[in-house]
């Protein structure tokens, strides 16, 4: 029980960063931003590029060097995908798949091939003593501090209620002579970053970075923020709850099928149909609209 | 007595440089502290004027003429030089009211939201909000959600919204349109109050007759073609 615990916490932890961003992007800004998949992968490889380049430097700066390398990797995907989109004048849901397409050719020449192993190399997330069976963990409850703290901090901000706002109205600050272009790019640059800074945790947790490991991440992201909202039902514009909470509830539910015998090869399949369900049942019950809304998150 | 204090001279306006002038030597005095109506048939130029004095000029177009504000004088020629300087004196309520509001969040947070800088960074909300003492005369709290309010409370924010950023005079486009005839007496009694108590130079286009004959009490401004075929303004009684 205690292990299955620790195992939603680490994970939870790793997936945090992601599906805080997606909120960003999705939630606030209520675009459909696909992006958050290739920035997954390319804050990956940046930090796993970023810990075999800096392999003989002290490990808590190697650490640093990664986690800033992979958020810098996120936020230029971001910021690729927003200007296409707001500076072209094109859909955001465009402006990402022209993104994924750019960047699987920037990816693949970064990591010149499709795979890269972390094995033999030190793991910075296991510079501080932790449980055996567990031995990021201290870690990555540590980074995961800083996330939310930094997100409550964030959440007061101009900036996030503006993200918020332009999700509400997209016309709204053309009238008070604020820049929506910059609020959307920032956002997205940002959401995007966090993404990045998951992809590199996940790698190197898994010691290996692929060029796939971002597919089905929008559906997790889309997933836990659901699970978040339906969690709390009337949820303020602005909360780091609905991530949180989120991210974690999505764990609980996949070790609880674990535990039940599920095969998790299928678990894909089984937040498609959660999502479907809670949208078209949940979602009405709470009378929530989803008018205007392209991911219902 | 109130005193002219916004005043049109010898406004002259094309569409374009080698097009016939739209407007032609336009003049005319709005007094301070004063709700001024704008009536005129359809097609006469009411959403032209509308648009000179929001400071909206597209490229081809052409302005002369020079507008005063109080003591400050603005030349017209220059149309971005022109447009700043209306801007920073005229604050505009488009007829879109909805574009105007995130109605997901509360009054309080929609009024802080018009403060913010032009490019929103890491700084707190902004809490010196203005004319928030007119709001709860007109049962708008602040900690309401947009969503909630009546389509009359909704202008009324508008109107407040755009008046963050002081200005002395403000320009409305056919406010009451979308309201029945409570909300447009809750926005009008609140216009008045705007002028009483907070000295605004108000200037409404309008074209519902019914709206000028029970609030244009002191007359309103015709816009129209005269005999020569020049569009000019005249004073009109209600009877």
């Amino acid at each position: 029980m205690i292990n299955t615990i620790l195992i939603i916490l680490e994970q939870t932890a790793l997936f945090l960063p992601l599906v805080l961003g997606s909120y960003i992007s999705m939630s606030l800004l209520k675009l459909p931003d696909l992006s958050i998949e290739s920035a997954y992968v390319f804050g990956a490889i940046l930090g796993a590029q970023t810990i075999v380049g800096f392999k003989m430097a002290p490990i808590g700066l190697t650490l640093i060097l990664a986690c800033v390398a992979s958020l810098v990797g996120g936020a230029l995907v971001g910021l690729t995908s927003s200007v296409i989109s707001r500076v072209g004048q094109i859909p955001h849901l465009l402006a990402s798949i022209i993104t994924f397409g750019i960047f699987h050719g920037i990816n693949q020449f970064v990591l010149q091939g499709s795979y890269l192993s972390l094995t033999g190399l030190r793991n910075p997330l296991e510079l501080l003593p932790s449980l055996a069976q567990h031995p990021e963990l201290i870690m990555l409850a540590i980074i995961s501090l800083l996330l939310v703290a930094s997100a409550l901090t964030f959440f007061y901000t101009q900036l996030s209620y503006a993200c918020a706002i332009v999700g509400n109205n997209a016309e709204f600050f053309r009238n008070y002579g604020i820049s929506t272009n910059f609020i959307v790019i920032v956002g997205v640059m940002l959401g995007n970053a966090l993404a990045g800074l998951s992809g590199y945790l996940f790698a190197q947790s898994n010691n290996f970075v692929e060029i796939t490991i971002g597919y089905g991440k929008v559906l997790l992201c889309i997933t836990a923020l659901i699970l978040g909202k339906a969690l709390i039902a009337r949820a303020k514009p602005i909360t780091i709850a609905v991530p949180l909470l989120g991210t974690s509830a999505y764990f609980v539910l996949q070790q609880l099928l674990l535990k039940g015998g599920f095969n998790l090869k299928y678990f894909t399949a089984v937040q498609a149909l959660l999502v479907l369900i809670f949208i078209i049942v949940l979602y009405r019950a709470q009378g929530r609209s989803l008018r205007g809304d392209q991911l219902g998150v | 007595m109130a005193q002219a204090f916004l005043q049109l001279h010898n406004i002259s306006f094309a569409f374009d440089k080698n097009k016939p002038e739209f407007f032609k030597e336009l003049s005319v005095n709005f007094t301070d502290s004063t709700i001024h109506f704008i009536q005129g048939s359809n097609g006469v130029g009411k959403s032209t004027l509308f648009r000179i004095l929001s400071g909206i000029l597209h490229p081809q177009e052409t302005l002369q003429g020079f507008i005063t504000i109080g003591e400050q004088k603005i030349a017209c020629a220059n149309s971005i030089t022109y447009s700043q300087a209306i801007r920073h004196y005229i604050k505009v309520v488009q007829q879109n009211i909805p574009t105007m509001l995130a109605d997901q969040f509360t009054v309080k947070q929609n009024l802080q939201a018009t403060l913010f800088e032009h490019y929103p960074t890491y700084h707190g909300l902004p809490q010196n909000l203005r004319y928030t003492d007119l709001l709860a005369n007109f049962g708008i709290l602040l900690d309401k959600p947009v969503a909630q309010l009546s389509g009359g409370q909704k202008q009324i924010l508008a109107i407040i919204m755009v008046l963050q950023k002081e200005a002395p005079i403000l320009l409305l486009d056919e406010p009451t349109s979308a309201l029945d005839p409570k909300n447009t007496a809750l926005v009008m009694e609140f216009l008045h109050a705007l002028c009483t108590k907070h000295r605004l130079t108000i200037l409404i286009i309008n074209h519902d007759n019914e709206v000028i004959d029970a609030y244009a009490k002191q007359g309103y401004l015709e816009l129209y073609v005269n005999s020569e075929g020049i569009r000019d303004l005249k004073i009109n009684r209600v009877l």
